[in-house]
């Protein structure tokens, strides 16, 4: 079955609607584009079948806004829901109970791991679509402009494997999968997710039928181990959360969100990304599970780390308050 | 920000080094005298490229990190009047990834360090020069550049 159809499909298929990638409607762009190309008629008519010019009119003023347009209602929409799963999930006490009511939903905990699995379906199968329809941009213009605009989404964090809570939402369904869950038949697409650990490296792998496989990397590039309570910077990298602050120059006590805007992403340079920083909780479970052994140990090195950079701060603290 | 990072980074660099490093690189922590290690200062050997002047030569290399690091990267020295363009006559390295303001980022690790001055030294930057002689030749005297270069390598004979 082609993926258009696959899609469609599946979109369909949703109880809800969700926002998605308006395949057919962005295809139709596509053709509308070759047919004014062709009807230019150059030397080439065969190529020019196929291509259109450098800056297309009728690409860069209508394929690109739509499907940007989309992009960020599938990131919104699905970080939002995410966001919402699992802090539902984390929460605890009376705060549950009453996350619970305000949802309206019945505590069952079957519902959660479903959804949790609809969400990174969701988010893979859009991922996808938008690879697909690039390619196919590229296909049809002989160009790079496809690839040019999907580092441009990037780094516009418009781009759904760079979210957060896709990781969250990978390490929340290892977290609970002990638990049998009777699937749809949309999840004949989902083949699950699982920590793998390759050279004692762990990483996060995700495989949705045949044509893709997402590796998320959870080895801090700062202190070359894995993440310990891991945070992701909006730009999608992950560190371990003392590593973070420290390569943003704040101590622990006054967090992240206290970085300097100018201060940039370990791994790619770019600024402005410490602000909006998430603590992955759902990960944090996943690997002191994993790594017991590993965890005891880091946690007694942070401790101390942790407790000396309270006892400078507060030092500074009281030193100021003296005027000293 | 603070030592421990620093420390406990250098102890995971160290281990990835010992599994597997490239081939003819040396990288070592420095050894005080009273037998400990010092994971601060790095004494490393960087060879020369097969098929370039630089051929045969086993270039020694000093790495100070600090307390800092990997937040701001190690200061890479190769001895005194070393002869490159882009080496300043103190010894110290002139490279973009060493620079805190323009190409370092934690991630880069002493491997990449180290294979990244090894290309440095055949493909120097005359953009940025560090010492005059070694710009001069290698603008003006390409023929001299290259016996300098390859005197320079027999200094360095590999240590048996």
């Amino acid at each position: 079955m082609k993926f258009c159809k696959k899609y469609q499909e599946y979109m369909q298929g949703q109880e809800k609607k969700l926002p998605g990638v308006g395949f057919k409607k962005l295809k139709k762009i596509l053709k509308k584009c070759r047919r004014n190309s062709s009807s230019q008629k150059p030397l080439h008519a065969s190529l020019a079948a196929k291509t259109c010019p450098d800056h297309c009119p009728v690409c860069d003023g209508t394929f690109f806004p739509s499907l940007l347009n989309e992009m960020s209602d599938i990131v919104g929409c699905f970080n939002q829901r995410a966001q919402k799963l699992l802090e539902l999930h984390l929460a605890s006490g009376v705060r549950k109970y009453f996350l619970w009511i305000k949802g309206k939903l019945q505590g069952n905990h079957t519902a959660l791991i479903q959804e949790g699995k609809d969400l990174v379906t969701y988010a893979l199968i859009n991922a996808i679509a938008i690879r697909k329809i690039l390619k196919k941009y590229d296909k049809i213009h002989y160009s790079k402009q496809g690839q040019l605009f999907k580092s441009q989404i990037q780094s516009m964090h418009k781009e759904i494997l760079q979210s957060p809570w896709l990781c969250e939402l990978m390490a929340f369904h290892i977290n609970l999968r002990e638990t049998k869950v009777k699937s749809r038949k949309a999840h004949a697409l989902f083949d699950g997710c699982s920590l793998t650990f390759k050279d004692g490296k762990p990483a996060l792998t995700c495989e949705l039928f045949d044509s893709i496989k997402v590796d998320i990397d959870l080895t801090c590039s700062i202190c070359l181990d894995t993440v310990f309570d891991p945070v992701s910077l909006t730009c999608g990298h992950i560190f371990c959360y003392i590593c973070a602050c420290s390569a943003a120059s704040v101590s622990i006590v006054n967090g992240l969100k206290s970085a300097d805007p100018k201060m940039k992403c370990p791994l790619c340079r770019e600024g402005a990304v410490y602000e909006g920083a998430v603590h992955l909780e759902e990960l944090n479970i996943l690997l002191s599970r994993s790594c017991q052994e590993y965890w005891e140990q880091r946690i007694q090195t942070e401790r101390v780390e942790r407790v000396k950079q309270i006892k400078e701060h507060w030092d500074s603290q009281c030193r100021a308050f003296v005027g000293v | 920000m603070s030592g421990g990072i620093a420390r406990g980074r250098l102890t995971e660099e160290r281990k990835s080094w010992r599994k597997n490093h490239p081939h003819g690189f040396v990288a070592k922590p420095e050894t005080l005298p009273d037998g400990t290690v010092n994971l601060m200062v790095w004494h490393c050997t960087i060879p020369g490229k097969t098929g370039t002047d630089w051929e045969g030569g086993y270039f020694p290399l000093t790495l100070h990190f600090s307390e800092d690091y990997p937040s701001k990267p190690p200061k890479c020295k190769f001895p005194q009047g070393f002869f490159h363009p882009n080496v300043y006559p103190s010894g110290t390295v002139c490279l973009s990834i060493l620079n805190e303001d323009s190409g370092w980022r934690p991630a880069i690790t002493v491997k990449q360090i180290l294979v990244g001055i090894q290309d440095l030294l055949d493909q120097p930057n005359p953009a940025d020069p560090a010492q005059t002689e070694g710009y001069h030749l290698f603008i003006q005297d390409a023929a001299e550049y290259k016996r300098r270069v390859r005197q320079q390598a027999k200094q360095y004979p590999p240590l048996l």
